[in-house]
């Protein structure tokens, strides 16, 4: 039994490894969308390499992946009061944010998160999606992030580096942004598929976020759950995500064309599981046409002449 | 004069029958009773009211309960002879067992349960698929149960009740119970419409619970959690039925058919919440052809033979 399992588990490993080194990118040329903990070990202190954490600050003054920078999720896309929801904030903030950093636009930047469950992932892989909507399109995403790291013994530290102000200048990418008028304009034209990245329930109208006005979906949503895309669940940790052949299933399974030039339009309650559709979609499946809806259902809900659809799948009306 | 006084009468009648039988349509369907008209009708000869709320045996004849029910406490399902499956216990043990609630031939059974969650409406709903799966159609559940006769004020007893034994004589009805076998060979055609009353997850493949032995579902489908069937939610009691006009809606919004004469087979993790899905597509919605997969996923997934499908919605549109 034994001597049968070595063979099989240097099999399983020589496959992991040239995963990670052919990993085709979606991204740029050379950037890996997703990098392993053991990769990332071996390259702490790469030149040009910036690691950011963005758990809470109080999370990171804890302890943190040696020589990572703290940025939390929260202050990249705050609540904005006059909107009353969740808003990235505008480029000029982002470019003072990222050189304090050390950021340069050369600069790969890794991003992780705590890991543990589909939420903590969607923070990291939101941020993902945030520093590509600003024009940084070299940046990584860190698997099963601070969980993982741990789990697996490797160091930690709670030293504060002080890095060299870089000189990114954040390029908004429209591309990869939806608006308000973006969706208004496609419930007419139809031409994107909306992806609802909340929970089934949300997606059903039976339950919703309190600060979410309305109850429902966009009408003709397809439901994609972001908890689907990991592989934490019920007592399961951390949040790796999934492999590509199950991503590919899955999006096949929630009704999405395997054509990767149709137009996909990204939304949840804040933008935040919707950004990790969005990295999933883009970055990781090569989906070259998705945007993410900043505002989400935060504001639309708020639109009330706006069509919501409830006790539906959106993906069975027709 | 006389005559129309009398023709005065007839009309006042008429009118009367005519606003109570309209009323007693409108105010809830035949297998749906509010509180009200349980305990406006508690003390009508041929009703039985049966508990079907959890208890250990020792509590089963102190903990309080509606005056006059019986404390039905099963086994409404039993382990089938291969251990897979959570299934319905042989017929003449549900009859005896039935009898002894006090149960007879012409006895309106009223059943309820702790009402707080749509899990504890889901057991009502087995004992109600129990009975009309032994012919005797004169049931009903009471709307939101326990939970909403306490929150409405309405008296509770700790007595105990033992009925004398009914002569309730059922026997099985096979157009309400699909087997294993019937599964099988329905998964080819595409007539069947199957209706899976899990949760979203366990529906897509996603978590499964620890005995199950496969993840997914039947292919192609349709997905109509039993938790969306009812008012619970998870700060929310008690466990009322939704409108309606709601479960209609929600119906044609998971993708099941208009037409009140196609072939349905729910089914769920083992054969509980699919007797919600039962209960409101035959008994609610006026669905003629609906049965209960018995041995639900329990059975089928230990059935190798059983296609099931992970990682997909079962029933969808293609883009």
């Amino acid at each position: 039994m034994k001597r049968n399992m070595i063979p099989s588990l240097l099999f399983v490993l020589l496959i992991a490894a040239s995963g990670l080194i052919t990993a085709p990118s979606a991204v740029t040329a050379g950037t890996v969308p997703l990098v392993s903990t053991g990769w990332l070990e071996q390259h702490l202190g790469a030149p040009d390499t910036v690691i950011i954490d963005v758990r809470t600050e109080a999370n990171y003054n804890f302890g943190h992946l040696p020589g990572a920078v703290s940025l939390a999720y929260a202050s990249l896309k705050p609540f904005n009061p006059v909107k009353q929801c969740q808003l990235t904030l505008p480029p000029e903030e982002v470019t003072r944010m990222m050189r304090a950093l050390g950021v340069n636009e050369s600069t790969h930047v890794i991003i992780y998160d705590q890991g543990n469950t589909a939420l903590d992932a969607t923070e990291g892989c939101a941020a993902v999606w945030i520093l590509e909507s600003m024009g940084h399109e070299n940046v990584s995403y860190l698997d099963g992030g601070f969980t993982k790291w741990t789990f697996e013994g490797r160091l930690i530290d709670n030293k504060k580096p002080a890095p060299q102000p870089g000189n990114f200048t954040a390029k908004p990418d429209t591309t990869k942004v939806a608006t308000l008028d973006d969706v208004i304009a496609n419930l007419k034209t139809t031409e994107a598929i909306f992806l609802d990245d909340r929970s089934s329930v949300q997606h059903f109208g039976i339950s919703k976020r309190a600060d979410v006005v309305r109850y429902g979906h966009i009408p003709d949503s397809l439901n994609f759950p972001a908890d689907f895309m990991t592989n934490a669940g019920i007592n399961r940790a951390p949040a790796t995500i999934k492999s590509r052949e199950e991503l590919a299933a899955m999006a096949q399974g929630v009704g999405l064309p395997k054509d990767r030039n149709r137009k996909i339009i990204v939304y949840c309650n804040s933008a935040q599981q919707a950004g990790m559709g969005y990295f999933v979609l883009h970055d990781i499946m090569g989906y070259r046409n998705v945007k993410t809806y900043d505002g989400s259902m935060l504001e639309y809900a708020q639109v009330i002449r706006l069509p919501l659809v409830k006790f539906a799948w959106g993906f069975v009306t027709k | 004069m006389n005559t129309y006084k009398a023709k005065m009468a007839g009309i006042f009648a008429a009118v009367i029958l005519i606003a109570c039988s309209s009323g007693l349509a409108l105010a809830s369907p035949r297998a749906l009773v509010s509180v009200d008209w349980l305990a406006g009708n508690l003390k009508t000869p041929n009703i039985v009211v049966l508990d079907v709320g959890a208890f250990t045996q020792y509590e089963r004849n102190h903990i309080p309960h509606i005056p006059g029910a019986v404390k039905a406490f099963g086994p409404w399902q039993t382990m089938n002879d291969k251990f897979v499956g959570f299934m319905m216990p042989k017929v003449d043990d549900l009859v005896r067992m039935i009898r002894g609630y006090g149960v007879n031939n012409d006895s309106f059974v009223i059943i309820y349960d702790e009402g707080v969650t749509a899990q504890d409406t889901a057991k009502s709903a087995r004992a109600l698929w129990t009975l009309e799966a032994l012919g005797h159609n004169k049931v009903a559940i009471l709307d939101g149960g326990f939970a909403a006769w306490k929150d409405a004020g309405k008296p509770v007893s700790s007595e105990p009740v033992v009925p004398w034994p009914g002569n309730f004589s059922g026997t099985l009805v096979s157009a309400k119970v699909a087997t294993l076998v019937e599964v099988k060979k329905a998964l080819g055609s595409s007539r069947m419409v199957f209706v899976d009353n899990r949760l979203p997850d366990e529906h897509f493949g996603q978590e499964k619970r620890s005995y199950v032995k496969r993840y997914g579902h039947l292919p192609g489908s349709r997905l109509w959690p039993a938790s969306f069937m009812t008012n619970a939610g998870s700060d929310f009691s008690p466990s009322s039925m939704r409108d309606m006009a709601e479960l209609k809606e929600m119906a044609e919004g998971v993708g099941i058919p208009t037409d009140k004469n196609v072939e349905i087979i729910t089914y769920s993790t083992q054969g509980l919440e699919a007797a919600m899905g039962y209960f409101v597509l035959h008994d609610l919605l006026g669905y003629k052809n609906v049965k209960l997969f018995d041995g639900s996923i329990l059975e089928s997934a230990a059935d190798k033979s059983v296609p099931m499908e992970t990682n997909s919605w079962g029933y969808k549109k293609h883009l």
